[in-house]
């Protein structure tokens, strides 16, 4: 009977061990974490290791940079590589639209590097030509970011004369040209997004742009 | 004849009590029920992403129960003398094993249809839109374990089953990696170093071939052309396999 | 008619570590007639189931020819006719004794409709009834050697070959195998099995081979065993001298001696009577009076004990002695 006793007591002491060894190297494993996405070969190599399933390794990676941006919004961490990994996401599986789309958003809105935003952009498109938010997208950085209200609306209704545009493409386009101004047009737009967007980051985005640009001032991007 | 689908038959029943099989189904459960679990972490990649592992589950599910299944049934068959019974009966040796493959086979398409049938809930549970090149995609991976079965019978005459299943995953993975060593290989190296890239090349399965998984989750176009292309091969290929493990078998002693 | 004839069988198998050869099977040769019952002898690792292996086309000889039916061995025309129980058997694991049944009936060519039939009566007469439907990976070592057993004779085979079929059997088991051969042997089957059981042999051969050192030592007609020393007498006496039997070769055929004590092999019951009233005239003590046959276990180890032309090696030396009467 003791010995019983004294058999559950062991294994519980052993269970508790190693859950403290594990917390004990719990910073070194997110430490790790950061570095792996430093240490993140080129494209072409990650292609090879994962043999057939390059979907699915894209998948893996883009759950790595969720992570990733989700540290750099909480301050654990900068998003210096962001463009890479989002680069790596796009070579693996290059009709992964939504991550030029998203990735994209954060390289203007956070990297602050405009151009560079719309570059990826546009390897999307060569990548997909038929895809509608692809110029959706381009249409609208240039017009919050760059404020090229030509190029806005050019983009916007090329998107919505693609096959399956999504009627926002051409809401956008009415948006553009109608007389509004731009503090009113983009409080618009960024509603639209809010409302039918399902990633959260961009909703809050939305809605910090729309509270700013309803008091007055515009947030500004990385080093502006 | 009907002795190849007698085997076939009892391979079969075999097969469906190898606990392997249950641990199979239910680790593709598990897989693909955790990505529907996970997709609110996706951040707007939740329909691809369920697509994405559903599809990869059960390729990957496919190969790996097709080694070892197959690793072991032939092998415990020939440790545990009960294969002196069938041996010594008006069966060929060549019947004998195209009745193994059969067999494996058929359980190995209960297993595809049970993880198809799941896969295909997930998706419409994540709201997701069922394609015809998703059903085209499963069927070119079941051409996939197909071949790699052929391969895994090919060893499992003339080596261990450790080393079958060794030999039939890097087997695999070399024929996932297929052209791209080719390629490399005629970039960097000389003329004997093509030559022999280019044998291992046509020896190795090309199991690119097989692989529809990206167009299923992206909608893209695909030929039937290719897929029927894609059957031949697989049938050519696994007869030549069975083919060399039949003449091997021949002269296989039972000591 | 014979209808397995064995000729000239040479097998050696490379060692596995060696590059030597380890010549197991020098040249067997024998043959089985239609409707006999052939016995196989032959201590451990002297060659009985490898020999067997190249009856049934397992293994291929070096040299030498078998012929099964007028066919080779593994010809799927004559492996219909034969049923073959191997030594320790071991089946499917996680199939039923009637599945495992059926499947073994279906490979043999037994016919669908046949099948159900044939396996219920196997299944009684070999007393598995009650586990016909249990897995065989819980059947015990006798109840696997009787499933054995039923696999061999269910598409009623003309030849059967049975190694060791009386293994793992307790008494009742070895009276059922032995019914079972006798009924068989009565329906005209030829039957060749191997077996240590002696006893078992002899009461069911017609004839028997003795297998030594890859070689068939001796074969022997049972019947004959029997009639050779049917009705000697074996008297032990101890202080016999040569001048007690002196002139008694008509009654003795034989004295053997070990140390002290005497074998005297009287050659009828009714010279036994003279012989010991001699032996006591003489001052000997009769130890034993025994009424000796010849039994396959006697011929048996004597072959065995003789020194082997190889290796030279001779058992305890037993001094023959004729005397000079």
């Amino acid at each position: 009977m003791k010995r019983k006793y004294a058999e559950i007591a062991l294994a519980l002491a052993a269970l508790a061990l190693l859950v403290a060894a594990s917390r004990g190297v719990d910073g070194l494993a997110r430490k790790k974490r950061t570095l792996e996405v430093l240490y993140l070969p080129s494209g072409q190599f990650v292609e090879q290791a994962s043999l057939g399933y390059r979907d699915l390794a894209a998948d893996v990676l883009w759950f790595k940079m969720v992570q990733y941006y989700g540290g750099y919004r909480m301050g654990e961490n900068d998003i210096a590589l962001f463009a890479h990994l989002v680069d790596v996401i796009t070579d693996l599986d290059p009709q992964f639209v939504y991550a030029y789309v998203f990735g994209a958003l954060i390289i203007a809105q956070d990297l602050g590097q405009f151009e560079q935003g719309m570059a990826f952009l546009e390897k999307g498109v060569r990548n997909n030509p038929d895809d509608w938010w692809l110029p959706f997208q381009l249409g609208f950085l240039n017009y919050i970011y760059a404020r090229d209200y030509a190029k806005a609306l050019f983009y916007f209704e090329k998107a919505a004369r693609l096959p399956g545009a999504d009627p926002q493409a051409a809401r956008f386009a009415a948006f553009v040209a109608g007389k509004a101004g731009y503090v009113e047009t983009s409080i618009a737009m960024w509603k639209e997004l809010a409302r039918t967007s399902d990633n959260k980051y961009v909703r809050e985005l939305a809605e910090r742009y729309i509270e700013k640009l309803g008091a007055g001032t515009f947030p500004g991007a990385g080093a502006r | 004849m009907n002795t190849i689908a007698g085997v076939a038959l009892n391979t079969f029943r075999e097969s469906m009590r190898e606990r392997i099989l249950a641990v199979a189904i239910l680790f593709g459960l598990i897989l693909m029920g955790s990505s529907v679990l996970l997709s609110p972490l996706a951040v707007g990649a939740k329909q691809k992403i369920i697509m994405d592992v559903g599809l990869a589950a059960i390729s990957i599910i496919g190969v790996l129960t097709a080694v070892f299944l197959g690793s072991t049934l032939v092998h415990k068959e020939t440790d545990k003398k009960a294969i002196y019974l069938v041996l010594t009966r008006p069966i060929s040796r060549s019947s004998f094993l195209a009745g193994k493959l059969a067999g494996i086979l058929l359980a190995l398409a209960l297993v595809f249809a049970v993880m198809t049938a799941v896969m295909l809930a997930t998706i419409a549970l994540g709201r997701g839109i069922i394609r015809p090149a998703v059903f085209a995609s499963v069927y070119l991976s079941f051409l996939e374990t197909t071949v790699v079965c052929s391969i895994v019978t090919l060893f499992s005459t003339f080596t261990t089953p450790m080393l079958t299943s060794f030999f039939a995953l890097c087997i695999f993975a070399a024929g996932s990696l297929s052209g791209d060593l080719r390629v490399f290989a005629s970039k960097f190296g000389g003329e004997g170093t093509r030559i022999v890239t280019d044998g291992l090349y046509y020896l190795l399965p090309n199991l690119k071939v097989f692989n529809l998984r990206h167009e299923a989750v992206h909608n893209l176009p695909f030929g039937a052309g290719d897929v029927l292309r894609a059957t031949i091969y697989a049938a050519v290929y696994a007869a030549v396999a069975l083919f060399f493990a039949c003449a091997i078998f021949r002269r296989r002693e039972f000591k | 008619m014979n209808i397995l004839n064995v000729y000239g069988i040479k097998k050696h198998f490379r060692g596995d570590m060696s590059l030597a050869k380890r010549e197991v099977l020098r040249g067997v040769s024998f043959h089985a007639r239609e409707g006999e019952v052939l016995g196989f002898l032959g201590s451990n690792g002297a060659g009985k189931t490898t020999t067997i292996k190249v009856i049934l086309g397992l293994i291929r000889p070096h040299a030498g020819s078998v012929s099964i039916f007028d066919r080779s061995p593994g010809d799927a025309r004559v492996m219909g006719r034969i049923g073959y129980l191997p030594e320790t058997p071991y089946f499917y694991p996680h199939l039923s004794l009637a599945e495992f049944l059926g499947f073994c009936g279906g490979m043999s060519g037994v016919a669908r409709a046949d099948l159900p039939g044939r396996i219920d009566r196997v299944i009684e007469m070999v007393d598995l009834a009650p586990h016909r439907s249990k897995r065989l990976k819980a059947f015990s070592k006798g109840m696997l050697q009787r499933a054995g057993l039923a696999q061999a004779i269910l598409h009623d085979p003309d030849l059967l070959i049975l190694d060791e079929p009386f293994s793992g059997l307790d008494p009742v088991g070895r009276k059922m195998v032995r019914d079972i051969l006798v009924d068989l042997k009565k329906r005209g089957k030829t039957i060749f099995f191997s077996s240590h059981i002696l006893s078992d042999m002899e009461a069911l051969c017609d004839r028997a081979c003795i297998i030594r050192d890859g070689i068939i030592a001796k074969s022997v007609v049972l019947d004959d065993l029997l009639k050779m020393g049917e009705g000697t007498v074996e008297v032990t006496a101890r202080g016999w001298r040569a001048e007690m039997t002196q002139g008694m070769r008509e009654y003795v055929e034989s004295v053997r001696t070990t140390g002290e004590d005497a074998f005297l092999v009287v050659r009828e019951q009714r010279f036994v009577r003279p012989v010991i009233e001699r032996l006591f005239e003489g001052g000997a003590e009769v130890l034993a009076v025994v009424n000796r046959h010849r039994t396959l276990e006697n011929l048996f180890l004597r072959e065995i004990a003789r020194p082997d032309a190889r290796t030279a090696k001779g058992k305890k030396e037993e001094k023959l002695v004729f005397t000079g009467f």
